[in-house]
């Protein structure tokens, strides 16, 4: 076995997280520069591993397997496929640009760092896991961190907000974790890896309960309405960076869990389910938008805009084509960079005018011009503007939802223009109205810091707008597996998918 | 073998009266500390001797003991919970004018106890280890002398403790009287055919309700928050890794192999008494202000947790309560030595604990890492401890049961995360450093390595577990 690509990627952060662990505190710049440098590495892996991934072999490829709990058949193995290359390039951008974003705080920044570190390598280390009980392992070993981030440098409500977090996820793990221990005994091959356990076939009356059991879990994580009200809270509550890598990053992880494990496996249990999840992700789509659009504070707008532009990718979970499911999943990606931009932005103007009602706003464009602009394109990505990553997503899901159920595709469509509405009103209210506040005039633009952040996700949003392919030929590669058990697989690339849209 | 078969128990037994007779002859200055590092080596060496008893599997005096793997394995929960806590005790009892060495000898003979149960094979050895660990256990708890608080808590113990002795008593006399013998071997041959009398059922429940005290089952577990808040913390950190791992050794021969034949008595009640043991413990740590109170609702819980293991009646139920309870034990003695060297200085209260993360980060992450471990956190020892255990409990068909235990296992997180909170969180009230001895520095060392190496690296442990719980029937 060659160098662990992927084992290093995941670990980088950690390994980061550790050194800085045998940092003085007072040594703030080295802090940084080590998370930066930690980030930095598992980005350039992650973009290694997305251009080495062999589309033609397929499969699960840089695989490392090491036995480590054998009489549960528990394996320490991690991978790639298509889906988690693309995720795991999400994780690293968040990860990276994150940094970035917190170079500004000066509260406890070594226990910042670890626990911002911790947490990335949690989330990478679920993307990269092919065996059941790792996957479970690195999606609870989240939590902890989550609640410090929140809890320790979290603005409004921290300790109910980050109280709120852990125990609806600690929920949902709890129900996944059950869901885990059916799958092993009634699979009965002693084995959790994921690719032998989608191998076996589950009896018709296993595949409907465990699916809709595990998709209770995953659920919450999503979270699908009406699970979801811990998000807006731990959400705005957390600090910049940690707002951007849960909006990002965690809230891709529940429904990452339903495609790779609850789709997987039970693929007759996801088409006897499949309508109540696709009802479920219109009211997300249709409900937080109107939630959004109520909001006075710019971060619950964002939280809850999230909640809503992830019900496409449930929309898209639920109607089971190779177009809507390639949608979704890259839906993950698209609106995972957009939100951390959105995130980004938020705390920059809020480090600045030390405020996030709209309302009190105003007019910022004028002193801000490269924070105003970042602002649009995060917001017009939001829209799903052509050219950007975010309509190529939204676009698969609807042409491949549409097919399967023509009145909620037409419903959650209606959610776009919902986005429009309050979207272009925040960027108005804040940014384009005059000058409203004086004490405002004197307020810095983007730092150097500020515009690395800016500029590496403008970066991705804009290149995989105009070359989509890169990522969804990884992506429908790696659903194929996925697909083969439904029951209507299709072959080709993504466009074809789509029906010919050349 | 011979006599080698009691080596790891006669090697704990003179070193406890060494201890007493060295005591008989010095002055004894409470500062002293060399009694518990003699006790904590005598422990070692028992340590030693038992592990080279693996794989012996012998029986011995006619049948009334017996030593495999199962039994080793249990010598060595009591061998680690004792010199563990032996490592860090002295530092608070020398601040408490507790001679160190009255305590290394009672732990000593408390873990001859300990050590002696798990290969008990007939009722008259296993009730009088059981009374060897409650009598060492009753001066333990009251050690501190003049004080009102430890007192109470030994005579409540006490009281308890000896109500469930008589009961324990007559129930075993009623099986006796039906079977003939006070052997559980034959015990079980007795009635591993035909019908039974009622009286047989009454029994073994009253056996259940005698041990039950021991392992913290609901509606038998009142004693614990004000035993735990009262007795100081290293008699804590004892009882609940040592006792507690020792009564569940007993459970495990008794009802998990000798009295099967009437598990429709004692099954039903012992799975209700698990989850309403688990409920009660969780929703009742809830409001808990003080670190040794919560832990004893935690303690509960976790009693509730393994319970369900014992329930499964199988060879992976067995192999899930031993390894939870070495997983345990080794948690909530690094969690009492943080308590140890911190909130008994400032009544053990929650709040006390603001800012700990500022003033001794070491302290407060051993406890960070104690508590995550407690509440099931990947992939720190507790976590694998419960997969175990809940593994078990699905594969004997007990879903529901299992589903309700996870869902209310949820509820542990809130009372957890106040305590990390707490520390991580809040500003420090004081801003001074906890002064740690280098006896607590090692012993929190080793728990810590021990949460995070055993969560890791699971297999060796579990594998162990397994092996000696397959040859455990007899």
């Amino acid at each position: 076995m060659g160098f662990p690509v992927v084992s290093a990627t995941v670990f980088a952060p950690l390994i980061g997280a550790l050194l800085i662990m045998c940092i003085p505190a007072a040594r703030k710049e080295v802090i940084r520069w080590v998370s930066a440098v930690a980030t930095g590495i598992s980005l350039a892996l992650s973009i290694y591993l997305v251009f080495a991934y062999d589309l033609a072999a397929g499969g699960v490829q840089f695989a490392e397997k090491i036995d480590w709990l054998p009489a549960f058949g528990v394996k320490y193995y991690v991978g790639i496929d298509g889906i988690s290359a693309t995720l795991l390039l999400l994780t690293a951008i968040v990860g990276f640009t994150g940094v970035f974003a917190s170079w500004g705080i000066q509260n406890r920044v070594k226990e910042y760092y670890i626990t911002f570190l911790a947490l990335t390598f949690a989330c990478a280390g679920v993307f990269a896991a092919f065996d059941l009980f790792l996957f479970f392992v690195f999606f609870e070993l989240a939590v902890l961190p989550k609640y410090v981030l929140v809890a320790v440098w979290g603005s409004t409500k921290k300790e109910y907000a980050a109280m709120k977090l852990a125990l609806y996820l600690t929920l949902g793990g709890a129900i996944i974790l059950l869901g885990i221990f059916c799958v092993y005994f009634a699979a009965g091959i002693n084995t959790m890896d994921l690719l032998e356990l989608a191998r076996h076939q589950f009896t018709h009356n296993q595949q409907v309960w465990l699916f809709a059991l595990l998709t209770l879990g995953f659920a919450v994580q999503v979270p699908i309405v009406p699970l979801h009200s811990w998000l807006p809270d731990a959400h705005t509550g957390a600090p910049t960076a940690g707002s951007m890598i849960l909006a990002g990053v965690v809230m891709k992880l529940g429904a990452y869990g339903i495609i790779r494990v609850a789709i997987w496996l039970f693929p007759e249990g996801a088409v006897i389910w499949a309508p109540v999840v696709a009802i479920l992700a219109v009211i997300c789509v249709i409900y937080a938008a109107f939630v959004a659009m109520g909001q006075k504070d710019l971060k619950y707008m964002i939280a809850n805009s999230s909640i809503s532009h992830m019900g496409y990718s449930v929309l898209g979970v639920g109607a089971l084509t190779a177009a809507a499911l390639s949608g979704a999943l890259f839906q993950f990606f698209a609106h995972g960079i957009m939100a951390a931009l959105n995130f980004a932005i938020a705390g920059m103007t809020y480090d600045r005018t030390h405020t996030r009602i709209i309302a009190a706003m105003g007019g910022l464009a004028k002193v801000m011009p490269v924070i105003a602009i970042a602002f649009a394109i995060g917001c017009l990505a939001s829209v799903g503007l052509p050219g950007t990553a975010s309509f190529w997503a939204e676009f698969s899901v609807f042409v491949g939802s549409f097919p399967i159920f023509p009145t909620l595709t037409i419903l959650a469509i209606s959610g776009i223009v919902f986005t429009a509405y309050y979207m272009l009103r925040a960027i108005q209210r804040v940014f384009f109205e005059p000058l409203r506040h004086k004490e405002f005039a004197t307020l810095s633009d983007a730092q150097w810091y500020d515009w690395v952040v800016v500029s590496v996700i403008i970066f991705f949003i804009i290149g995989m707008g105009v070359y989509p392919s890169l990522l969804m030929d990884l992506i429908s590669n790696g659903l194929s597996p996925i697909l083969a058990g439904l029951p209507e697989p299709s072959a080709g690339g993504w466009l074809a998918f789509l029906g010919g849209v050349q | 073998m011979g006599v080698g078969l009691l080596l790891p128990e006669i090697i704990a037994c003179m070193g406890g009266l060494v201890i007493l007779t060295e005591r008989l002859f010095s002055k004894g200055e409470p500062e002293r500390k060399d009694a518990a590092w003699f006790g904590a080596s005598v422990l070692i060496i028992a340590g030693v001797a038992a592990l080279r008893l693996l794989g012996v599997n012998e029986t011995a005096f006619h049948g009334s003991y017996r030593v495999d793997d199962l039994a080793v394995y249990f010598k060595l929960v009591a061998v680690v919970a004792g010199a563990v806590t032996l490592l860090f005790a002295p530092d608070l009892l020398s601040q408490r004018r507790v001679k160190s060495g009255d305590f290394a000898a009672l732990v000593l003979f408390a873990a001859t106890g300990m050590m002696l149960l798990p290969s008990a094979l007939d009722f008259i050895t296993l009730f009088i280890s059981l009374e060897l660990i409650s009598i060492s256990f009753y001066v333990l708890i009251g050690i501190q002398r003049g004080e009102v608080r430890p007192a109470e808590a030994g005579l409540k113990y006490l009281l308890l403790s000896g109500l469930a002795s008589a009961v324990l008593l007559y129930g075993m006399s009623l099986i006796y009287g039906l079977t003939g013998s006070t052997y559980l071997t034959a015990i079980r041959q007795a009635f591993s055919v035909g019908e039974w009398p009622l009286l047989a059922g009454i029994g073994s429940l009253m056996i259940l309700v005698g041990l039950g005290l021991k392992i913290y089952l609901v509606p038998f577990h009142m004693w614990a928050p004000d035993v735990y808040e009262g007795a100081p913390a290293p008699t804590v950190a004892f009882l609940a890794a040592g006792s507690s791992a020792a009564a569940l050794a007993a459970v495990l021969r008794l009802f998990g192999e000798s009295l099967t034949g009437l598990s429709g008595v004692w099954l039903p009640v012992l799975l209700i008494l698990a989850v309403v043991t688990i409920a009660l413990g969780n929703i009742v740590a809830l409001p808990q202000t003080n670190i040794k109170r919560l832990l004893a609702y935690s303690s509960i819980a976790h009693a509730g947790y393994i319970l369900l293991a014992i329930v499964a009646q199988s060879s992976a139920g067995t192999a899930a309560v031993m390894y939870y309870c070495f997983l345990y034990a080794i948690t909530t003695v690094a969690a009492f030595g943080v308590i140890s060297a911190f909130a008994e200085t400032s009544g053990g209260e929650i709040r006390s604990f603001a800012g700990l993360a500022r003033r001794s980060p070491f302290l407060a992450f051993v406890m960070l890492i104690s508590l995550a471990s407690l509440a099931g956190i990947p992939p720190l020892a507790g976590f694998m401890a419960k997969f175990a255990v809940f593994a078990a409990a699905v594969q004997a068909g007990y879903v529901v049961a299992a589903g309700i235990a996870l869902l209310l296992s949820v509820i542990s997180i809130y009372y957890y995360f106040m305590v990390i909170r707490a520390m991580y969180v809040d500003e420090p009230v004081e801003t001074a450093p906890i002064p740690c001895g280098w006896g607590t520095q090692a012993a929190l060392l080793i728990g810590l390595g021990g949460i995070i190496l055993l969560g890791l690296i699971p297999w060796p442990l579990l594998r162990l577990a397994q092996e000696a719980a397959n040859f455990a029937r007899f």
